[in-house]
């Protein structure tokens, strides 16, 4: 009658294994798609570069680099800029937003300005903060930072809205002070929303990275597939934008990873 | 006519908590809604009272205004003579929702009260013991919270409560989301709690059975606005604490009241 409640848990794994070989099936099919059309000359290579043809670019770079940076400069001036950024948003933005949360006050004065460049394309106002403040990395920094801080303020915003009245409730009877529920009760229970608004908010600024180094860069690995469009080097930007999709792919893999190992009371609230 | 039920030990005992002449409405977009009306209500020392009612009849409103979750709009909520202006450790609660804080695990979550009051680590960890044990919670200690059924998370509600040692505990139909027989030997446990440690309880529920095998005074309610009816001290928790099996017998005397009540509140 008593007992902890326990899934079946190899019946999970087991539909975990089914649903990891589809992924890896579709991958297989689209490499295979990918291989056939090229190799076949069904579209031109100028349009889309063979997998070997890519692959061969790929090494080829890694030896050599690009445009006299080595690809590991380039990535490493790409990630310089979107952590900087990242940590710029996490630092403000999580305090900013909860207290937000917290004030109808503050919220009133933070909301609308957020509410209001939110939605706007970044490089609609990218350019304006170039006008501001130069052309080398503080504009490019301050646009990743801008496009993190809003999905974060939004995530913490809803997180202290959303916190559940009988836990505050609870933790008052019991004698906590308001400093110590703020502490105990409302930051655990805010961080699970907390962080998927994270995961978003690296996942915008990365998305944000590319157009940020289009414009007046010289390095990145947004700028190397800019830069190869100019000159129609199909392979290069295939080799940038696969790099650019699985960097992305590895930083939710570690961001999930933090997660599950520090909030695992998320979905439990 | 609403019965006077702060009477009878008001002579020789003064009630940890009071209500009097407490009037409540709540805002619900334009309209007004009378939660309820008049309530005279005390709470003395060492009493297990139930206050028993349909549902829509304000006896949750009666729980938030003695934990001090909110301000009566007329008279007064007191304890022990003083206002009450919002909760604090002497009115411990539990809900009827879980409110484990699954960030902790259980034996934190047990020792939250002592903790917040700055109780050195090690005097928090006897004193989460000994409400573990209490409670057959020992072996659970380390486990979070939501790995726990229904009738565990109450009973660590229930331990982090008396961990707290607050003067009076107040239950918000606590067993309400329990299958019917977790609920009595929660029941049990409640009962043997309140017995042995002496503690004062005010248990708010919708259960006839409930209320007249663990109370020692009944008030009865009616929805609309929330006022009390009637008022009953009863006995048969007594024979559940004399009884091996720890269940109430079933008198003549039980079935009659029980019809009473039933009848005065449909």
């Amino acid at each position: 009658m008593e007992r902890p409640d326990k899934k079946s848990k190899k019946k999970r794994d087991l539909s975990r294994t089914v649903e990891k070989r589809l992924t890896l099936l579709t991958w297989i099919l689209v490499l295979l798609v990918w291989t056939l059309i090229t190799e076949l000359k069904v579209v031109s290579s100028v349009m889309v570069p063979t997998p070997r043809d890519v692959w061969r670019t790929f090494v080829q770079i890694l030896n050599q680099g690009y445009n006299n940076h080595s690809l590991w400069l380039h990535l490493g001036v790409s990630f310089r800029r979107l952590f900087l950024a990242f940590g710029l948003a996490v630092i403000t933005g999580i305090p900013l937003g909860l207290l937000s949360g917290y004030s109808s006050k503050v919220r009133a004065v933070v909301d609308s300005i957020v509410q209001f460049y939110r939605p706007l394309p970044p490089l609609a106002y990218y350019t304006l903060l170039i006008l501001w403040l130069g052309i080398d990395d503080t504009s490019k920094v301050t646009l990743l930072y801008l496009a993190a801080l809003a999905p974060i303020y939004v995530s913490c915003v809803s997180a202290v809205k959303g916190v559940n009245r009988n836990y505050v409730l609870s933790a008052r009877s019991l004698g906590a002070t308001q400093q110590q529920v703020f502490a105990h009760i409302v930051l655990p229970a805010c961080m699970p929303s907390i962080f998927t608004g994270l995961r978003t908010a690296i996942g915008v600024a990365y998305t944000t990275l590319v157009a940020s180094e289009m414009v007046a860069a010289t390095s990145g690995i947004g700028w190397m597939v800019i830069d190869a469009s100019r000159y129609l080097k199909s392979n290069v930007m295939f080799v940038g934008i696969i790099l650019m999709g699985l960097t992305g792919v590895f930083i939710d893999i570690f961001m999930r990873l933090i997660e599950k190992n520090l909030i695992h009371w998320k979905g439990q609230l | 006519m609403p019965a006077d039920c702060s009477t009878k030990e008001q002579t020789t005992q003064t009630p940890i908590l009071e209500l009097r002449n407490v009037s409540h409405t709540y805002q619900a977009r334009k309209d007004e809604i009378e939660a309820i009306r008049d309530i005279n209500l005390a709470v003395f020392p060492h009493e297990f009272l139930c206050v028993l009612g349909p549902s829509g009849c304000g006896k949750s409103t009666i729980l938030g205004l003695l934990a001090g979750f909110f301000q009566p709009a007329e008279g007064l909520a007191l304890m022990e003579g003083e206002p009450i202006l919002g909760p604090d450790r002497e009115r411990g609660v539990v809900f009827q929702a879980e409110t484990l804080y699954p960030w902790m695990n259980v034996r934190d979550n047990v020792a939250f009260g002592p903790r917040m009051q700055g109780v050195s680590r090690e005097d928090c960890r006897t004193i989460s013991d000994r409400y573990l044990k209490e409670m057959n919670l020992t072996a659970f200690a380390d486990k979070k919270t939501y790995e726990l059924s229904g009738g565990m998370k109450q009973r660590v509600a229930l331990a982090r409560v008396l961990a707290n040692e607050p003067r009076v505990i107040l239950m918000d139909e606590p067993f309400g989301s329990l299958d019917a027989v977790t609920r009595i030997q929660m029941q049990s446990l409640v009962r043997s709690i309140w017995h042995h440690e002496k503690r004062t309880i005010l248990m708010i529920t919708h259960d006839i059975d409930e209320a007249l095998s663990l109370g020692t005074r009944l008030l009865v309610m009616s929805p609309g606005p929330g006022t009390i009816e009637q008022m009953h001290e009863v006995t048969f928790t007594d024979t559940a604490l004399r009884s091996e099996t720890g269940r109430v017998a079933i008198s003549q005397e039980y079935v009659a009241l029980r019809d009473e009540i039933f009848e005065s509140i449909t």
